[in-house]
């Protein structure tokens, strides 16, 4: 499980120092609320969508072949745990950068990126442990039954936080509390 | 059926961005609100991915 949630939480974190440097906490929210819509709403209508951003890119076998199992497991801890070098089906996660440019505290900003770090890696180790053990084949339709669960999930999930997000938009105009 | 299935989830689309509005005026601080639903939109995110190896 640390092998995951700790690159993963060290990664985020400086994620999170640099993404907060800068004033990007209005456009950041703008941009969130025009990204929930954009993806949130073909996820939780069950429609085809626009692909999630993200990567394709896949650790290369010379690094986890003919090595020690416990190196093997940092290998995908570290790769795995922070999400960024995987493939992500679900728009959600593109949207966590957009949320911790948006908090626009050096302070905060790391801090809950740490937490989304471990979070994430957590959620990941969780994930691999669940679906380690031999899959057959009624377990893969389950599981395409489940990914299309979880994608009307991430959709629901998307347009919760794209409302709060537009709230928070518009209270930066009326000097309100943030 | 696409177009029932639409249909039907279109009533929930619409009541979580009610809801995502509601929640932003009912809590304290919005900061804090997003930071929370970010990190547990990042564990389910986590979660969700298959095995993959």
């Amino acid at each position: 499980m640390a092998a995951y949630a700790v690159p993963a939480a060290l990664a985020w974190a400086l994620l999170g120092l640099l993404l907060n440097f800068l004033p990007l906490s209005r456009a950041a929210l703008l941009l969130a609320v025009v990204y929930c819509v954009f993806y949130g709403v073909p996820e939780a209508l069950g429609r085809a969508g626009p692909a999630p951003p993200g990567s394709r890119w896949q650790v290369p076998q010379r690094m986890v072949s003919g090595v020690s199992p416990r190196r093997r497991i940092l290998v995908w801890g570290a790769v795995l745990g922070p999400g960024f070098a995987t493939r992500n089906p679900y728009a959600g996660f593109g949207l966590l950068l957009l949320m911790v440019a948006a908090l626009g505290s050096v302070t905060t900003g790391v801090a809950v990126a740490a937490a989304i770090g471990i979070a994430h890696g957590t959620g990941r180790a969780l994930a691999v442990v669940r679906d380690s053990r031999q899959i057959g084949a009624t377990e893969y339709l389950r599981t395409l039954l489940k990914s299309m669960y979880w994608r009307t999930f991430d959709g629901l999930a998307l347009l919760v936080i794209g409302g709060v997000a537009a709230s928070a938009y518009i209270s930066t105009f009326w000097h309100v509390r943030l | 059926m696409t177009e029932t299935i639409s249909a039907t989830k279109a009533p929930v689309a619409a009541a979580a961005i009610v809801t995502g509005l509601g929640l932003a005026w009912a809590v304290p601080s919005r900061v804090a609100a997003l930071a929370v639903l970010a990190v547990g939109l990042a564990a389910a995110n986590g979660y969700s991915k298959a095995y993959s190896p």
